[in-house]
């Protein structure tokens, strides 16, 4: 037979027809810790500080935990599964009565069940993680609130969009009121986590305006060619204008009331 | 060619590398018909993100302990996977290991010698059947299937000629490419 190194295993999941593959650092960590004998890679895996420099990143944690799919029940198996349930436990958040309790128990349970599949047949889905694990962990919890929200129809009940303020001269005057996405604000982690609460309370077309806002997209545009807010929503400029305004007057006063919970 | 479905593209954006506005701007013009789901999407991604670092509750601890009975119960089972493959998942493992088919076919019926073939390809394969490599090897290290079939005919058995896997994937008219990917021992 012919000896090689350990060679790792190249996802599966496609994209127009290309296999995705794991971000290069990640790729490079994997060829290292391949080589750690167990007991190793789980005091490794086990390090909670990103910042450490033995830290090893949730793919890889996933990739080692997919590689021992064929293993039955040994200790070390157990060890490195339950530090990967753990983190997920601590990204998603405790499981409990309110929405977000929900959306992280339907995303843990999700989660767990496609581990346990992936044992009896490969599940492409899991190399989404391989790739990205944090953001994709992200995408599953979006997917999960959208569902909830068909469940309950909480959109329309309680973020209805309302109508627009016509006063003709209501955007102008609270342009320039609020700058939600100044990047000196933007600096302060408890700054970041209140804008977002604050946000989730806004109806659901102010919420778009405000994330295209923020990427960088402009109310309108004589150039056909151009993207703007307006375009992409679907909406006249005006209406586009004054939505965003009316968004800015609730995300002060939700912001300066404290606590947006 | 893009078969994509909705649920694809949006994970796709979702495991980008970064989500700027380029980014964004690249997946709206390519998928207009996503334009709510992906500007979602997009305030999703660009969340804070919490990690909790005080101890986890007592009930968590009892979920991850009943999370790995199911896990080690989803056993997976011993039979053959290699042999039991049906033809749609076995155009779906030569497509991901990017082999012709018929040196699937061959190995199947165990026509490789074992010896011969790359450590490296029976760990992709193992990988991809969800086997382990030496129980890939155990079984591809049986005696020739097209033998066996022969010996139950009226007919007196032929035993089949077993081929190196370089040769076989040259008979198999693969390209340059697929040879190049696998190291072989001269």
């Amino acid at each position: 037979m012919v000896p090689s190194v350990p060679s790792i295993r190249q996802l599966q999941k496609r994209k127009d027809g290309v296999p995705y593959t794991r971000r290069s650092e990640i790729e490079h960590l994997l060829r290292e810790l391949v080589y750690l004998p167990a007991n190793r890679l789980i005091e490794r895996c086990q390090i909670e500080s990103r910042d450490a420099p033995d830290y090893v990143p949730d793919e890889c944690l996933l990739y080692f935990v997919r590689e021992r799919r064929a293993e039955t029940e040994n200790a070390d198996f157990a060890q490195l599964y339950k530090l990967l349930i753990q983190r997920l436990q601590r990204a998603l958040g405790e499981p409990d009565e309110t929405e977000n309790g929900k959306i992280a128990q339907d995303v843990l349970d999700k989660v767990t069940m496609a581990l346990a599949q992936d044992r009896q047949t490969y599940l492409e889905k899991l190399d989404y993680f391989e790739v990205n694990f944090a953001d994709y962990l992200l995408k599953r919890k979006f997917d999960a609130k959208k569902a909830l929200r068909r469940k309950t129809f909480r959109t329309v009940e309680l973020n209805e969009d309302p109508k627009d303020d016509d006063t003709p001269s209501f955007a102008e005057r609270v342009a320039g009121l609020f700058e939600p996405f100044d990047p000196k604000k933007m600096e302060l982690r408890d700054y970041r986590s209140n804008l977002d609460a604050a946000i989730d309370q806004l109806p659901p077309l102010q919420q778009k305006i405000l994330e295209l806002k923020r990427q960088g997209f402009q109310f309108d545009s004589k150039d056909p060619q151009v993207d703007t807010i307006a375009k992409l929503t679907n909406k006249a400029d005006k209406t586009v204008r004054n939505q965003y305004a009316a968004g800015l007057v609730a995300l002060r006063v939700i912001l300066e009331a404290g606590d947006p919970q | 060619m893009n078969s994509d479905s909705s649920e694809d593209i949006l994970d796709a954006f979702a495991t980008e590398p970064n989500h700027d506005p380029a980014t964004l701007q690249r997946y709206l013009r390519a998928h207009p018909e996503l334009t709510d789901d992906l500007i979602d999407l997009s305030r999703e991604l660009s969340r804070e993100r919490e990690v909790r670092h005080t101890p986890l509750t007592p009930k968590e601890d009892s979920y991850r302990e009943a999370a790995w009975r199911k896990h080690v119960l989803a056993v997976p089972d011993t039979e053959d996977r290699l042999a039991t493959l049906t033809v749609e998942r076995q155009r779906e493992v030569c497509r991901a290991i990017d082999i012709p088919r018929q040196v699937l076919s061959s190995l199947r019926e165990h026509q490789v010698l074992v010896a011969s073939i790359p450590r490296a390809f029976l760990e992709q394969l193992a990988a991809v059947i969800r086997w382990t490599p030496d129980a890939l090897t155990e079984s591809l290290s049986r005696p020739s299937l097209a033998y066996a079939r022969n010996y139950k005919s009226e007919e007196k058995p032929i035993p089949a000629t077993q081929v190196s896997f370089e040769e076989l994937m040259r008979q198999s008219c693969a390209t340059e490419a697929q040879l190049a990917k696998w190291q072989f021992d001269k």
